[in-house]
C-alpha cells in the first residue's frame, strides 16, 4: 500500500476562526496522507471538523497553520486562481445535494465541467456520454436533474466527478440525501472507480459505508482520533464499524 | 427682435432682399441658418432640451437601478451553481461570463421593447401630424447607452460572483 502514489500530504493543519475577540479552533494539528488505490472514509460527529478538513485539503480554504500538498503541489501557499487550476486538474467532487445545474441536461452537466478543463465541445459531449453510460444512465442523457430520482442525480454527479479522470475524488456526505439501498449502490459505484491511479475520500456519518472502504479516519473535536483499515475498524467510542 | 424666413428664392426677389437688409430692425436669414437658430433656441435656450436631457439621464439612472437589482437577484439565485463551478476549478472570467450574458440579454430586451414602444408612438404621432425623427445615430447611441448602463449596473453582481466562496458548497 505504501508504494502507491501519495495524492494528498497534509501536515500540522490548524484552522481557527475569529469572530471579534472570540477564537474557535476547528482543526488542531491534523496530519494525514491519502494514496491512490484507497477509498477512505472521514468520519466523526457533527462539528468535528470533517468539512473544514475537506475544504482545506481541496484548496478551497486556507489553514491558519500547516501545509497541504495536493498531487505534489503545495496548494496552501497558492493564490486562489492557481489553487483552482490544481483543483480543476486533479480533483472531482460529489456533493450531498448533488449540486447539478438544473437548467442543463445530464449530458450537459457532465460536458460543462469537461469544457472547464479546456476540452472542445464535441469531445466533451462524447466523453460525458461515455461517463454517463458507465454509471448506467444511458437512457437519461437528455433528462434535466428535476426529471431524475435522487439516486440518478447522484450518479450524474459521480459521472461528472469521474469524467475528467481526476486523481482524487472528494465526496461530502454523498449518501445522506439517499435512501439506504440507493446510498449503498452509489458507494458501490464509487468503489468501482478506485484504481491504482485514483483515490476517493468520503466524508460520512454512515458507518455502513465502511464495508466498501479500505481505510477509516476518525476525527473528533478537530483532531484525528483514529486512522486504520476499514475492515474490523473499532471506532473511537468502541463501536465496531465493519 | 423679429425673424423673417426667406421663403422666396433670393434671385427672384433681389429688390425685396436689398430693402429688407436696409431695415435696422430686421435680420435676414437663410433657411439653414434659421433652422440652426431655431434648434439652438429650443434645445438650449428654452429649457426643453435640458428637460429632455434630464429625462434621459433620469431614465438611465432609474433603468440602471432596476437592471442592477434584477441582475443581483438573478446572480444570488444562482450563487450555489456559481460556487459549484468555482469549486470545480472555474476561472473568474468563466463565472463573470454568466453575468455578462445576463447583461446582454437585459440590454437586448430593453432595446427591443424600448424601440417597439417608440416606433408605435411615432406612428401614432404621425397620425396627428407630428413627425418624430429617429436617426441611425439616435438608434446607435441608444443601444450603446443601454449596454453601457447595463454594464455599470452589473458591477455589484460581478463583484459578488468574483467573491463567491467555493467552500460554501461543502458547508
Amino acid at each position: 500500500m505504501s508504494e502507491r502514489q501519495i495524492l494528498v500530504k497534509a501536515h500540522g493543519l490548524t484552522k481557527t476562526y475569529r469572530m471579534g475577540h472570540v477564537e474557535t479552533t476547528v482543526l488542531r494539528d491534523v496530519s494525514l496522507e491519502l494514496r491512490a488505490g484507497e477509498l477512505t472514509l472521514l468520519m466523526g460527529p457533527s462539528g468535528s471538523g470533517k468539512t473544514t478538513l475537506l475544504c482545506i485539503l481541496s484548496g478551497m480554504l486556507r489553514p491558519t497553520r500547516g501545509e497541504v500538498e495536493l498531487c505534489g503541489v503545495a496548494i496552501t501557499s497558492l493564490a486562489e486562481k492557481f489553487a483552482a487550476e490544481v483543483r480543476r486538474g486533479n480533483l472531482g467532487f460529489i456533493f450531498q445535494t448533488y449540486n447539478l445545474f438544473p437548467a442543463l441536461t445530464a449530458l450537459d452537466n457532465v460536458a460543462e465541467v469537461l469544457a472547464l478543463k479546456g476540452m472542445p465541445q464535441a469531445a466533451a459531449r462524447q466523453v460525458a456520454r461515455e461517463a454517463l453510460m458507465r454509471v448506467g444512465l444511458d437512457d437519461r442523457l437528455h433528462h434535466r436533474p428535476g426529471e431524475l430520482s435522487g439516486g440518478e442525480r447522484q450518479r450524474v454527479a459521480i459521472a461528472r466527478a469521474m469524467a475528467g479522470n481526476p486523481a482524487l475524488v472528494l465526496g461530502d456526505e454523498p449518501t445522506a440525501a439517499l435512501d439506504r439501498q440507493t446510498g449503498l449502490d452509489v458507494v458501490r459505484l464509487l468503489r468501482d472507480q478506485v484504481n491504482e491511479r485514483r483515490g476517493v475520500l468520503l466524508v460520512t456519518h454512515d458507518i455502513r459505508l465502511a464495508q466498501f472502504a479500505d481505510r477509516v479516519i476518525e476525527i473528533d473535536d478537530g483532531q484525528i482520533v483514529g486512522d486504520g483499515a476499514a475492515h474490523g475498524w473499532v471506532g473511537h467510542d468502541g463501536k465496531v464499524l465493519a | 427682435m423679429y425673424y423673417v424666413v426667406d421663403l422666396v428664392d433670393q434671385r427672384c426677389a433681389p429688390d425685396l432682399v436689398t430693402w429688407m437688409k436696409r431695415q435696422p430692425d430686421l435680420q435676414l436669414l437663410a433657411a439653414s441658418a434659421w433652422s440652426r437658430k431655431t434648434v439652438d433656441y429650443w434645445v438650449g435656450g428654452s429649457g426643453a432640451g435640458a428637460a429632455l436631457l434630464f429625462t434621459a439621464i433620469l431614465g438611465l439612472f432609474v433603468g440602471g437601478v432596476i437592471v442592477g437589482q434584477t441582475l443581483y437577484s438573478m446572480t444570488k439565485e444562482h450563487l450555489l451553481e456559481l460556487a459549484t463551478l468555482k469549486a470545480l476549478g472555474a476561472r473568474p472570467w468563466e463565472l463573470a461570463r454568466f453575468v455578462l450574458w445576463l447583461v446582454v440579454f437585459l440590454a437586448a430586451t430593453g432595446v427591443i421593447s424600448g424601440f417597439s414602444a417608440a416606433l408605435l408612438l411615432k406612428g401614432l404621432l404621425l397620425r396627428v401630424g407630428l413627425t418624430v425623427v429617429v436617426s441611425p445615430e439616435t438608434v446607435g447611441l441608444s443601444v450603446l447607452g443601454t449596454l453601457a448602463m447595463c454594464l455599470v449596473a452589473s458591477i455589484t453582481s460581478l463583484v459578488t460572483v468574483y467573491k463567491v466562496e467555493a467552500a460554501t458548497v461543502l458547508r
